[in-house]
């Protein structure tokens, strides 16, 4: 988990010079114009979980950090979601965002940490199969939404 | 010291713990209209989780410890176990029913995690088979 994804380094195989750090954070990807009608909607979920205080779960639950909230939208903003149904938007008790698909019998959470390494958990519903792993790149990311709609 | 934890013998497999979760964090709903519950509702700040042995405690009691629109998932103590867990007393503020599921041995967060997610789905599979209307 140590070597988790930190965004935005995406898929850099060396920690950015602070030149690049800006002008990646300038400059992105052209992508397609059409975005899923679900996305504001998303965001608007992502934002809320900043008015979440300590213990909103009756257990002690911490507060969504910050950087979890912000690493979130980065990520959903830098990849090919327009077929995905809508994510279900969840905190996490240790202040981490969780975000939630199921297609099918296919099953993915994917979990955004507040100090930015990213997780994702497959499971075959019904299968007990359930596999976990690090997100260390875009291509990771994007490997886990495609999976869970069967490509 | 780390202190040492033992499992509750009294408590037996196929007794019912009690666990508050909050609906519209911890359920997704799906295309059919049936919410189904995500791991992130086992999920606790530690590596342990919190429950209450329904056989010593009413649902309206740990309720009414909880947040307004929260709600109760069940699972049983032999669940727990069979992934790995001990059942440890430790009263709290609601009640002296309350219990943590801690790991027999020491677990990654990721196991944990993965743990949250098989009973999360032994939830939704009891679910399911309910309102199906089967009871195998």
């Amino acid at each position: 988990m140590a070597h988790a994804l930190r965004l935005p380094n995406f898929g850099m195989g060396r920690p950015l010079r602070r030149e690049e750090e800006y002008n990646r954070r300038q400059w992105s990807e052209v992508r397609g114009l059409q975005t899923p009608a679900w996305l504001k909607e998303v965001y608007d979920r992502i934002s809320a979980l900043a008015e979440l205080e300590e213990n909103w779960d009756s257990h002690g639950g911490l507060p969504v950090a910050s950087g979890a909230i912000s690493e979130t939208r980065i990520l959903l903003s830098n990849l090919a979601i327009e077929e995905l149904p809508k994510p279900h938007v969840a905190p996490i008790p240790d202040g981490s965002v969780g975000l939630h698909w199921r297609v099918g019998g296919r099953d993915l959470e994917i979990e955004i940490e507040a100090s930015g390494p990213v997780h994702y958990l497959k499971t075959y519903v019904g299968c007990d199969s359930i596999e976990d792993g690090d997100v260390h790149s875009l291509k990771d990311a994007q490997d886990a939404l495609d999976w869970v709609l069967g490509r | 010291m780390d202190q040492i934890h033992h499992d509750a013998e009294d408590i037996h497999d196929d007794d019912l713990l009690l666990r508050r979760i909050t609906p519209a964090s911890h359920t997704a709903l799906q295309p059919d209209g049936a919410r189904i519950l995500v791991s992130f509702a086992f999920r606790n700040r530690g590596n342990e989780f919190s429950m209450y042995v329904a056989k010593e405690v009413s649902r309206e009691k740990v309720l009414s410890c909880g947040l307004p629109t929260q709600e109760i998932i069940e699972v049983t103590a032999g669940e727990v176990r069979a992934l790995g867990y001990i059942i440890v007393r430790e009263p709290d503020d609601c009640d002296d029913s309350h219990v943590f599921a801690k790991p027999r041995v020491a677990k990654s967060k990721g196991q944990i995690v993965k743990d949250c997610k098989a009973l999360a789905e032994l939830v939704n599979a009891r679910d399911a088979r309910r309102r199906s209307g089967r009871t195998f």
